[in-house]
């Protein structure tokens, strides 16, 4: 007690001379539950103590191993050190007299069960052969050690001693504990093996180092125990022994030798200080340096990597496990510099970490390292300084986090890009967990309900900003999927209203509930899911409905007839037949065909011609829209025929519309019969009226009755027009249904306008006809025709240009025929009335001049007549400037040949 | 005195017919329906005139019987008809020897009538 009592004292006052830490001892006493006395040999060098304090809490104290298992192990290991300290420290330790491995909760062991411990004795060769067995025969690494003073202990003792003591069973040995115990738990035995090593080695140096108080009590009371404790270690550890290279040479033995023969007192005294100083320097020197050789020794068995290296940044060692982690072999990593093999990501700088080390003597962080193949290696890198002043080494763990660190990074691009689609998508995550009434809702979904990102989210708030026409369908909805019997899935549309401008906005809910399942009651425990902004979709839905709507009432409503088909195309892409796809109720009246949606055209009517198919197909191809009149034979009826493309070309589909025209087509008939009879009915009696005049009129000639000649001219006159009224209807008749027949013949055309020009020049004296024949003009036309369009178009010259004199009538030829223009300077035609003047019972209506006789046929039967012939007919004309009419005629027969009745 | 035939169902017509014939100097019967011509009940004229559309009868058909009759079917045969549509082809077909459209004139018949009786080259109209 005493003895303590007064190192403790010394060392304190050298501590406080050497402004050392007394706080480290206490600390050290407070884990320990004593101070033991190697923390007070190296009290002139208070690095050493720190830094012996760091490494036991690391390798030792906080070691992850079981605390009893460790110091059972402390205890056996401490056996076979050389010096006794250790051992009775540990035994102690083990006892309760202080805390086993520092750890306060650990329970303490009776002597009985230690000296059982200390009792075994550790077999050799063929004796570990039944313990290698064991741990052979294990099915899986244990990831729990074992209980104190079980035949699996005593395995992994007798193993973890071969390879501390580095005997030729070390080998075997190591590979069973790899086998045993599973391999962070194997790494940290390593740890804690090599951290005895350094307390024994520190023993060794120290042997003088006196037991504590505490334990000299327990020795004195335990006799069995103390026999044991004292027996020397039978075994002789060769290895350790051994000089290691580059060991420091030993004081020389002369130099060791006190010079007690120089005879000054006081010379022999300083010389023996020397001497013991020089002994005690090389003591430390070597102590330091079999501690790290040995420590190192062991870390090359470590599986995890092990990097040391010196300030100098140069690799040292290079263990097994860095080998494997880096794939650099330790002749390709030993001597290179630490950060240019390993290229260190410098998100932690080089200097940094050199610094933390010089004056914390540790670092620890994340580094992200290559490996030999490029590959990106993310560790959890621990670096402690340790080594002798001068001498100082740096101790590299790390540990691989590469699966974690890419599972975080993946997690986070994760994350990130859910968020960038939140944000795209308009869509966010809510979390509600139910019991607790907690609702979390993420940024995007406040932004969503134009919300502040800030605004606290309670449940029964948000239902706030539900539509009120919607809220009480949602929360039922909600609570269905709450109750226990449902599967807890949820999707729900439904409407809100904007916070922060009123808006309604439609939104989908999908949600799952998870339950819990204690004690048989199933709750509902968590309702998390996503919200989505689906109002563009709404309206886009809405919309396609009604115009779906309005086109389904349209097709169903409508009296035309209107088909879908799609066109159906043979290999070589020929159009050979069509299906129908649609058909509203007025085709079914009008064609009488029932239940076709879905028949092929050729399965209906097999006889159905191909020339319908060509067209059809020819409009699926091109898109170019087809309207014709079409005579349906077997029911007697006439459509008009419009078709044209639906879809994409793809597609091939084509709508026809059929319009029924057999009423129009009847009405038209029946008024080209009427017109026919009628004509035919007038002329007959005409035919007798004409006949009588002429007759009355060679009477009245013959008897001079001249003033009854004069009346009966008039008379002829007369007749001779009605017949023309009744002659141009017939010929309009014609001519609407085709039937004008030319009678060809070779004339002189310049004779032909001579005539009629002299003829109705008579009949006006306010106009002039300007004329200019051209020399031996001979076509080949219906002269009695073509004298009925100059007629036509001459008169209607004068008719149209009631105030002024001058007609011009202009006659071309060239080599593609003739082209005759009669210009007048009358009241002229508009624009818009232009291309009608030409179509049947057409008659030019003008404001100014209030009206002109005539029937509307003349223009009509005038091109009537040039088509038959081949030729063109055009009018050019400005209101109140004139009109001029002009045709062709071509110049060979051959071109109107076919038209010849 | 050369004697005509003239057959149609409209006695204005056969009336003015008559008088404008009987004062070019011919000797005229006139029928109001073919019915004498197909018994056979007539005496042979040296030339007919027959209107196309008859009462129940298609005065086509009654040129087509004459000139398959011995006894007439070198007399020249006249068509006339109010109307002229599709008629030139069958008029031709059916062996008329002209075609004269209604209403003419005078002058016209004449001719036509003097042609066939002296057996003058004649082109037939518009054909």
């Amino acid at each position: 007690m005493k003895t303590t009592q007064l190192i403790v004292d010394d060392y304190l006052i050298a501590a406080t001379y050497r402004s050392m830490p007394s706080k480290l001892l206490k600390q050290v006493k407070k884990r320990l539950g004593i101070l033991p006395n190697s923390f007070l040999i190296d009290a002139e060098t208070p690095e050493i103590i720190e830094r012996q304090w760091e490494s036991m809490k690391f390798s030792y104290l906080d070691n992850p191993l079981s605390s009893l298992f460790k110091e059972r192990l402390f205890v056996y290991l401490s056996s076979f050190c050389k010096v006794r300290y250790c051992l009775v420290r540990h035994v102690g330790f083990l006892n309760g007299l202080g805390y086993p491995s520092g750890d306060k909760n650990c329970l303490s062991q009776s002597v009985e069960e230690i000296v059982r411990l200390l009792k075994f004795k550790l077999p050799h060769g063929n004796g570990m052969k039944p313990f290698l067995a064991l741990c052979h025969a294990l099915d899986a690494p244990l990831e729990v050690l074992p209980d104190a003073d079980t035949k699996m202990e005593k395995a992994i003792f007798a193993c973890a001693a071969h390879v501390f003591l580095l005997t030729p069973d070390a080998a075997k040995s190591k590979e069973a504990l790899q086998k045993t115990i599973e391999a962070s738990c194997f790494n940290y035995l390593i740890l804690l093996l090599s951290y005895i090593r350094i307390t024994h080695n520190q023993a060794e140096l120290h042997p003088e180092m006196a037991y504590e108080e505490d334990v000299r009590a327990l020795m004195n009371t335990n006799g069995k125990l103390t026999a044991w404790l004292l027996k020397k270690p039978e075994l002789q550890i060769a290895v350790i022994s051994q000089k290691l290279p580059g060991e420091p040479a030993p004081v020389s033995k002369t130099s060791r030798q006190y010079k007690n023969l120089s005879g000054d007192p006081d010379v022999l005294l300083q010389e023996n200080q020397e001497l013991r100083k020089k002994e005690k320097d090389y003591k430390i020197e070597l102590k330091a340096y079999k501690d790290l050789k040995q420590q190192i020794r062991l870390l090359e068995l470590l599986e995890n990597p092990i990097i040391v290296w010196n300030l100098a940044g140069n690799i040292e060692i290079w263990n097994t496990g860095t080998e494997k982690h880096y794939g650099y072999t330790k002749a390709e990593a030993i001597g290179k510099h630490i950060h240019e093999l390993l290229m260190k990501d410098h998100s932690a700088a080089s200097s940094e970490i050199l610094e933390a080390l010089a004056t914390k003597g540790e670092w620890a962080g994340e580094l992200c390292h290559k490996g030999k193949n490029g590959e990106c290696i993310f560790v959890d890198s621990r670096q402690l300084l340790f080594g002798e002043k001068g001498h100082e080494l740096v101790l590299e763990t790390n540990h691989n986090i590469t699966n974690r660190k890419r599972t975080e990074n993946a997690l986070r691009e994760s994350e990130e890009r859910l968020k960038m689609a939140a944000n795209v998508a308009g869509f966010g995550i809510h979390d509600y967990l139910i019991e607790q009434d907690s609702l979390y809702w993420a940024p995007e979904l406040k932004a969503i309900h134009g919300m502040p990102a800030d605004t606290q989210t309670a449940f029964t708030e948000v239902m706030n900003i539900v539509h009120p026409d919607d809220r009480a369908v949602l929360l039922q909805k909600i609570h269905a999927s709450f109750l226990p019997e449902n599967n807890g899935e949820f999707d729900h549309e439904y409407r809100i209203q904007r916070i922060d401008n009123g808006e309604t906005r439609w939104m989908f809910n999908r949600s799952h509930v998870s339950f819990s399942d204690t004690s048989g009651e199933r709750k509902p425990v968590r309702n998390i899911g996503i919200v989505m902004d689906i109002t563009e979709r709404k309206l886009a839905e809405r919309k396609l409905l009604e115009s779906e709507e309005q086109y389904r009432m349209l097709f169903n409503s409508i009296d035309e007839a209107l088909c879908i088909v799609e066109v159906l195309f043979n290999e070589a892409n020929q159009p050979v037949d069509y299906r129908f796809l649609e058909v509203n109720p007025a085709f079914e009246r009008h064609t009488g065909l029932q239940n076709v949606t879905g028949k092929r055209m050729l399965e209906i009517a097999p006889q159905h011609e191909a020339y319908w198919f060509d067209l059809y197909g020819k409009v699926a191809l091109t898109g170019e829209p087809v309207r014709y009149e079409n005579r349906a034979e077997q029911i007697n009826r006439f459509f008009d025929v419009y078709a044209f493309k639906v879809g994409n070309t793809a597609e091939k589909k084509v709508a026809v519309l059929f319009t029924d025209i057999s009423k129009r087509k009847v009405m038209e008939q029946q008024q080209e019969e009427f017109i026919g009879i009628a004509s035919h009915e007038l002329k007959t009696p005409v035919t007798s009226i004409k006949a009588y005049a002429e007759i009355l009129q060679e009477v009245f000639e013959e008897t001079k009755d001249t003033r009854s000649v004069m009346l009966i001219h008039k008379l002829n006159t007369q007749v001779d027009r009605l017949i023309n009224l009744i002659r141009t209807l017939l010929d309009s008749t014609k001519i609407s249904e085709g039937h004008l027949y030319l009678h060809l013949v070779k004339f002189n055309f310049d004779s032909l306008i001579a005539e009629k020009v002299e003829e109705l020049q008579h009949l006006s004296s306010k106009h002039r006809i300007v004329w200019q024949p051209v020399n031996n003009l001979c076509i080949i036309a219906d002269r009695e025709r073509m004298g009925q369009v100059l007629t036509n178009l001459i008169s209607n010259a004068i008719k149209y240009s009631p105030n002024c004199g001058e007609i011009v009538i202009i006659c071309l030829k060239d080599k593609n025929g003739i082209t005759v223009s009669i210009k007048d300077s009358g009241i002229g035609i508009p624009a818009e009335m232009q291309l009608k003047v030409f179509e049947r019972f057409y008659r030019v209506r003008h404001l100014q001049v209030q009206s002109f006789p005539g029937m509307g046929l003349g223009l009509y039967i005038t091109a009537g007549i040039i088509y038959q012939h081949g030729g063109t007919i055009k009018v050019e004309s400005n209101t109140n400037n004139g009109s001029t009419f002009s045709f062709t005629l071509p110049a060979i027969d051959s071109g109107f040949k076919n038209n010849i009745a | 005195m050369k004697e005509i035939i003239v057959v149609d169902d409209d006695l204005s017509t056969l009336d003015c017919l008559r008088l404008i014939l009987s004062r070019a100097g011919y000797v005229v019967t006139v029928y109001a329906d073919a019915s004498p011509l197909l018994n056979g009940d007539f005496r042979l004229p040296d030339i007919f005139i027959l209107d196309k559309q008859l009462k129940d009868k298609d005065g086509l058909d009654v040129c087509r019987f004459l000139k398959t009759q011995e006894s007439t079917s070198n007399i020249p045969v006249i068509m006339i008809s109010a109307n002229n549509l599709h008629i030139n082809s069958k008029v031709k077909e059916a062996g008329a020897n002209d075609f004269l459209e209604k209403p003419f004139r005078i002058k016209e018949l004449l001719t036509m009538i003097e042609d066939h009786i002296q057996n003058r080259p004649r082109v037939l109209q518009c054909l």
